[in-house]
This record gives structure tokens, C-alpha cells and sequence, in this order.
């Protein structure tokens, strides 16, 4: 049952139509006024991205497979601050989806230090160690430990651009910051981890 | 160096994957019924009652209805129809003492089972020695229904429709909560319709379809049963038992308002009685038009081509849950309640409309309000003034003080002098 209510908050105009080719910045109000179809549209458009997203962060599909559904209810929740950038609230829906992986991590993290006893820490299956233990996922593995590493404006910088695919200048829009200080973070980015790998061979 | 280039490709979302998180989405979306509030709490109180080690499991065991393992799914906002028609058991007084009036001698034994109230319409349902009984009140009229019980199968019946939009009925005492479908209807509030309030054998929805209801579909837990016009209970007449002053007849402002609500979906209440309030023309294309019946609030829109009447779209709001979520309304306060409404619609190249510019309408509840005036950040104030009651803020941006602070705006009242009377917050 798809719950419709918040049509009531708002008078729509006889010709909106909610279609899966309404693009998101026709979504955009309604959804900012509580209209549950219209978030639907946009969770129809953008959960694949979403969920790629979200596995790049944490290497793991399984995860990125809990997260999409936390990602968007969020998202629901937080849709007054939306922000459409060029068009499109993907880069938003990516802002959204590093702070729940963020969280979702302190969260465990916490969790593993009050129950240290009763709760052995992240033992999947046989079947998905087999799925996960390929060789991309140890590389991408290795690049998060790394990016984990760098400062906050660095790291997000590499996760949006570099993990995510979004363009420079989307998320130059999206921090209200200019292109070209996006472009410095990444190069910052680059060359510290770079040292990072000198110090640690592993990495 | 960590190979940035070298990043597994994209997958596409397997659709079990895009299912199971839609599902746990809408989940979230769903109104949480009395029954799964009570189950939550079930819930809650066995993991308190368990040993810890108990409680770990159970932690686990919710990622069967949890988005994530152990994570807390957060709820979205909804408003259930006990409270969107401020359910409460047993009757009011003034309302018990009008019902009974109507129903003669014999209503003295009545047990009012509850009240539903929305958009200044009141049902108390009754269990009669001969059956339920609903009691339908408006501020002017008060309407009957036929003593009627449920089937031995316990099937919800419908005993009681009205020209206000009203459907109530009976059913089995077991029977979960009843959905009801009325394809004339616009914008059901669920895909199977509109729940109705549901206790103790009977279901109510109050003020919720249009005027002249036809054939209607009923949904409780797995059975769903059409009932055609033919079959439904004839409307009651109701009976004018508190004579209410006539609204304004005679000026422009009220034949305006007196054609908008004639027309309302759901239908308005007495609506000889209501008073113009606020007029504005928002754009060429684009007119609001207010009206005020003791502390309910009527907004037409009218939208058509410059110079033609437009077509309306009207919305009755008392200030509180009955028109849904109050999610960019002032928050609640003794002077003044909000009701947003959207306008400047553009066509976008999808050939659908959207608009990011609302005007803020509302209902004066302190005499003493002569103007309103709303404070946005980086913005200059809008003020206007109280016309019949009623107010009229128009041109504020959706997002138009986005940012790390939020976009809160805060509508004043102020008094003749200009003095403050109070205010309260908005995020428009």
C-alpha cells in the first residue's frame, strides 16, 4: 500500500504528471512539500547509481544492497535540504549516501566496542565471502583503506569525483565552492596518497 | 599508489535488489496503524524484557524488516486517520446532547463508541439496542443514520453515506482495519483508498469523498467487496438545528467564494455561512480567493487564462491534521495557523508543470491581529494584512534560503499599532 498523503499539503496544477520521465527538478517541490510519488520517480532513477555508490564506499554488495533502502528513507527525511545541482539531485542523493555509510560505520564501530564479547565482528557466509573475495573488490578494498585516510575535504573530494563519477563541476556546485579549488583538493588527494602508499606497501 | 582508475565497473541494480529496498522504502512510507504501534511497542518491551545476549539476537533477527543489519529503519512521517480525524472515544457534550436531541426518547440509552471530526464535520458513532447509529453534525445541521449491525460474517457493511462525503458502516468486531475506494474521488489517500477510523465493530470516514458517491470498493485485511450505488444506503437529510449566520451574499469577494465552494471535493460544510476573506491575484493566470466559517479556512485557487474564471481548486484547513502532513505550516500557536499553497507553475520541456514559489494563506484566531508579516533569510519581509480573518503572504521561495542553516522562515503577528504579538516558525 503506497501511502499518497502528502498530495494534501499541496494544490497541485491540473497538469502535472507524475511520469517516470518527469526529470528531477519538476520533482523537486513536490517532493519538498511531502509528495510520496514523486520521491518514488526519483528512488526509480537513481537507486542503481545509489546503489554502485554505495558499494564503491564500502566494498561490499551485500551492503550497498542494505544501504539503498536507508539512503532514500534519508533522504526522505532530510528532502528540505535537497539540492538540485545542474539538474540533478544525484550528486545530493551521493552526499547523503557517504554521511549514512559514515554513520552506519560509527554505528558498528560502537557497537563492536560495547559487545566485544557477544558479537564477533562482521562474519558473513561462506557464499558471500566467495562472491565478495574476487580481485576488484580487494583493489577497491585497498583504495577505500587509503582514501580512508585523508583529511575530510580530500577524502570527499575523491569520494564524490573519483568513486562516485560526478563531474567537477557538480560538486564544485554542490559545496558552493569553485571548480578549480575541487580540482586542488583531488590533486592533494593524489599526492598524499601517494605517501601513504610509501609508508604503508600494503595499502 | 592505489589505482583510482582501476575501480570495478557499474552493475546494473539486480531487480530483487530494487524490489526489497522499495519495499522497505515504502514501508517506511507507510502509515503505522494502532495495531503495529501497539506490535512495535510489543517488540520493544520483549527486548527490554530479554537478557542481553537475547537482545543481540533479536537485533539480528530485525534485518528481516530492516533496511540495514541493526539499523533503526527511520519512520517516516505519515498521519493515520485517528489522528487526521482527531479520533477520541465516546462523545463530546454539546455534540452528545444535538445527537440525542435528534434521535427522540429512546437515544437516552445510546453508548457513543467514538468522534471523528474533520473540515467542521462531526460523526459520533452509537451502539443502539437495535445496532449502530451515526450521528453526523455540522456547526448548523445534524443528520441520522438508520440503526444497522454488522453480518453474522463479520463483513463490513456500508450503513451511512452523506452529501458532505461521509461513509461509515459496521463490520465484525475482529475485523482489521477497512480501506474505503470511491473512484470519483480524486487523490486516495492510499492505493486501495482511504483508511477509515475502525474500532469496536464500526468504521468511519468523515468528509472524505465527493458529494455524490457512487458505486465504492471495500478493503479489510485480505477481502475486498464492491458495492454498487444501488446498494448503498440512501443519503439523510439533515436537519437544521443551530441556525448559523448568513455568509456574505451580495459583495463580488463573496460570489467568488460562494462559486469556489460549491464545487469542493470534499463538499464544505453549511456553505451559505461562510464570510470572504482575503482576495489576491497572484499572477494573470493565477487568483486566490479566502473564506472563514468560525475557525475553518477556505482557499480557492483559480487558475485559467488571463481574464477567464479559472478553474478552482479549493482546500478547507482548521490547523490541524485533517488536510495531511503540516510539514511547512507555522508551527502551532495561539494567533494564526498556515496553509501553503503553490502557484507559478511553469511547463517544464517534460511537459509537466513545477513551481518553487508558494503563498502562505492562513486563519487569524486572535482579534487582535491586524497584520502578518513573514521574515526570510536574505530576503525582505512580506507583510500583509488581515482581511475577514484571514491573510495572504505571497511570493516565497521553496529554497530560497537553503544552505547549512536551513531555510526557517518566522511569521509575525502584530496588533493595529504594529506592536508584536507573537510569532512562530515556518520552513517555507
Amino acid at each position: 500500500m503506497t501511502y499518497s498523503i502528502g498530495l494534501g499539503d499541496i494544490v497541485v496544477h491540473p497538469g502535472v504528471a507524475l511520469v517516470a520521465s518527469a526529470a528531477d527538478e519538476d520533482l523537486w517541490p513536490l517532493i519538498t512539500a511531502g509528495h510520496h510519488g514523486a520521491f518514488t520517480v526519483l528512488y526509480e532513477r537513481h537507486a542503481e547509481a545509489v546503489w554502485n555508490y554505495a558499494y564503491r564506499l564500502t566494498a561490499s554488495w551485500s551492503e550497498a544492497d542494505d544501504l539503498l533502502s536507508v539512503v532514500f528513507l534519508t533522504a526522505w527525511r532530510r528532502r528540505r535540504d535537497l539540492r538540485l545541482v545542474h539538474g540533478s539531485a544525484l550528486p545530493w542523493l551521493y552526499v547523503v549516501t557517504t554521511n549514512v555509510c559514515r554513520g552506519e560505520r560509527r554505528r558498528l564501530a560502537r557497537l563492536f566496542r560495547a559487545l566485544p564479547r557477544l558479537l564477533a565482528p562482521d562474519t558473513p557466509d561462506h557464499a558471500e565471502r566467495l562472491a565478495e573475495h574476487d580481485a576488484a573488490g580487494d583493489r577497491l578494498r585497498r583504495v577505500l583503506a587509503a582514501v580512508d585516510r585523508l583529511p575530510r575535504a580530500e577524502r570527499e573530494a575523491v569520494q564524490l569525483c573519483l568513486l562516485g563519477g560526478t563531474p567537477v563541476a557538480d560538486a564544485a556546485a554542490m559545496w558552493g565552492i569553485s571548480a578549480s579549488s575541487v580540482h586542488s583538493r583531488l590533486a592533494r588527494a593524489r599526492a598524499r596518497l601517494h605517501d601513504l602508499v610509501l609508508e604503508d606497501p600494503d595499502a | 599508489m592505489p589505482d583510482l582508475g582501476d575501480l570495478p565497473a557499474h552493475r546494473p541494480l539486480p531487480a530483487t535488489v530494487r524490489r526489497d529496498a522499495r519495499r522497505r522504502l515504502q514501508a517506511g512510507l507507510a502509515p503505522r496503524s494502532g495495531r503495529a504501534v501497539v506490535g512495535a511497542l510489543a517488540l520493544a518491551l520483549t527486548v527490554l524484557a530479554v537478557p542481553l545476549g537475547a537482545a543481540v539476537l533479536t537485533v539480528g533477527s530485525r534485518t528481516d524488516v530492516t533496511p540495514a543489519a541493526g539499523a533503526e529503519i527511520p519512520q517516516l512521517q505519515a498521519v493515520p486517520p485517528e489522528q487526521m480525524f482527531d479520533a477520541r472515544s465516546g462523545a463530546p457534550r454539546d455534540a452528545a446532547r444535538r445527537c440525542t436531541a435528534a434521535g427522540g426518547r429512546e437515544a437516552a440509552r445510546w453508548q457513543p463508541i467514538l468522534t471523528v471530526s474533520a473540515r467542521g464535520d462531526t460523526v459520533v458513532a452509537y451502539r443502539t439496542g437495535s445496532g449502530a447509529r451515526f450521528c453526523e453534525l455540522t456547526p448548523a445541521t445534524v443528520a441520522l443514520s438508520a440503526a444497522a449491525s454488522a453480518a453474522g460474517d463479520g463483513t463490513p457493511r456500508i450503513t451511512y453515506v452523506s452529501a458532505l462525503g461521509t461513509v461509515a458502516g459496521v463490520t465484525g468486531p475482529g475485523t482489521g482495519d477497512v480501506t474505503v475506494f470511491d473512484p470519483g474521488t480524486p487523490d486516495p489517500m492510499t492505493e486501495s483508498g482511504n483508511p477509515a477510523v475502525t474500532r469496536d465493530g464500526v468504521f468511519v470516514l468523515p468528509n472524505t469523498f465527493s458529494g455524490t458517491i457512487g458505486s465504492l470498493r471495500l478493503t479489510a485485511g485480505a477481502t475486498s467487496i464492491v458495492v454498487e450505488a444501488a446498494d448503498l444506503p440512501r443519503a439523510v437529510t439533515p436537519r437544521t438545528d443551530r441556525p448559523q449566520p448568513a455568509g456574505d451574499a451580495s459583495s463580488a469577494a463573496g460570489r467568488g467564494l460562494a462559486d469556489c465552494l460549491g464545487g469542493a471535493t470534499p463538499p464544505i460544510v453549511d456553505p451559505h455561512a461562510w464570510q470572504p476573506g482575503a482576495v489576491l491575484a497572484l499572477n494573470d493566470n493565477e487568483r486566490i480567493l479566502l473564506g472563514r466559517y468560525h475557525d475553518l479556512l477556505a482557499v480557492c485557487v483559480r487558475r485559467g487564462a488571463p481574464g477567464a474564471p479559472g478553474t478552482p481548486t479549493v482546500t478547507v484547513d482548521e490547523g490541524g491534521a485533517s488536510s495531511g502532513l503540516r510539514t511547512a505550516e507555522a508551527d502551532g500557536n495561539a494567533l494564526f495557523f498556515t496553509r501553503t499553497v503553490f502557484y507559478g507553475f511553469r511547463a517544464t520541456s517534460q511537459g509537466a508543470s513545477a513551481s518553487d514559489t508558494v503563498a502562505v494563506t492562513g486563519l487569524v484566531k486572535d482579534p487582535r491581529v491586524a497584520t502578518v508579516s513573514i521574515s526570510r533569510p536574505h530576503r525582505a519581509a512580506v507583510t500583509a494584512p488581515v482581511t475577514g480573518g484571514t491573510f495572504i503572504l505571497p511570493g516565497i521561495g521553496l529554497n530560497e534560503g537553503a544552505g547549512p542553516d536551513g531555510d526557517r522562515s518566522r511569521i509575525s503577528a502584530l496588533d493595529s499599532q504594529g506592536r508584536p504579538l507573537g510569532s512562530a516558525m515556518i520552513s517555507s
